[in-house]
């Protein structure tokens, strides 16, 4: 190895050591800064909750067809099926 | 419990799974890879830090999709050279090339008290980008012909031919511009 390999082997450098703790800092404030999962549920959930209440506010009574809207639909085509009749 | 022994990779799985303790133990494992390279390229340690900082930060974010076959040594060392070039590529202009190339030799024709290290250091920083950062990752930091290859996005015969004439360029700065025996 020549004297300017020698030279350039020796061209290290260090942060110091409160680098390490700067860095994390920073990425706990993007952490901070990004909604975690927990809140997407929890606005899902509440979501669906005040849909629920809303159906049966209107329709005085909550079932899966009150909640998915086919509660008519089937008497509707029970209807024009004995009208055919 | 973390350890000195553990992988790159476990502390990787470890840091994805919100462990904190561990994220900030790969930053001290390679901060000093980190602060070689940038420091290097760039020639300033306030910026090298911030570049060492940025290059961590986009590990971080990046962590969840980090390919095990790399090795973590080179993929932030990646950063922080490509973080260094686009640095140097937005603030460098020629004008302010030349001016830090008359301070670097005005510096040296006042004061024969730096030692070995600053004054390699000015030469590296008298080198155009693409022949310091080959020097820089060949001879500073160690890397093998594929891996500078690698990591510059560049062939190896580009790595091969950039690294004879950086180290001409560096002897002939370190002679003539800085007055140095190389004995």
């Amino acid at each position: 190895m020549n004297y300017l390999d020698q030279l350039l082997r020796k061209q290290q450098y260090d942060f110091g050591s409160d680098f390490s703790s700067r860095v994390l800092n920073a990425t706990t404030a993007i952490k901070d800064r990004s909604p975690s999962v927990h809140w997407f549920l929890l606005g899902a959930a509440a979501t669906i909750g005040l849909c629920a209440l809303s159906i049966y506010i209107l329709e005085g009574h909550l079932s899966i067809d009150t909640f998915l809207g086919t509660d008519g639909l089937y008497n509707d085509t029970l209807i024009d099926y004995l009208n055919i009749q | 419990m973390l350890s000195v022994h553990q992988s790159d990779f476990q502390l990787i799985d470890l840091a994805i799974n919100g462990d904190d303790r561990a994220f900030q133990h790969i930053v001290e494992r390679h901060q000093r890879l980190v602060a070689t390279a940038s420091m290097n390229m760039v020639g300033d340690m306030d910026i090298a830090q911030e570049i060492g900082q940025q290059t961590f930060i986009r590990f971080y974010k990046a962590m969840h999709s980090f390919k095990k076959e790399a090795k973590l040594s080179t993929y932030l060392t990646r950063i922080a050279i490509n973080l260094s070039l686009n640095h140097l590529k937005r603030k460098q202009t020629f004008a302010q090339r030349s001016l830090d190339l008359s301070k670097a030799i005005n510096v040296k024709a006042d004061s024969d008290t730096l030692d070995n290290k600053q004054v390699v250091h000015m030469a590296l920083q008298m080198l155009d980008h693409k022949h310091r950062s080959v020097v820089v990752l060949r001879m500073i930091q160690g890397y093998s012909t594929d891996e500078t290859a690698d990591i510059l996005e560049i062939p190896k015969g580009t790595v091969l031919s950039r690294l004879k004439r950086g180290l001409e360029k560096l002897k002939k700065h370190l002679k003539e511009d800085l007055k140095y025996e190389l004995s």
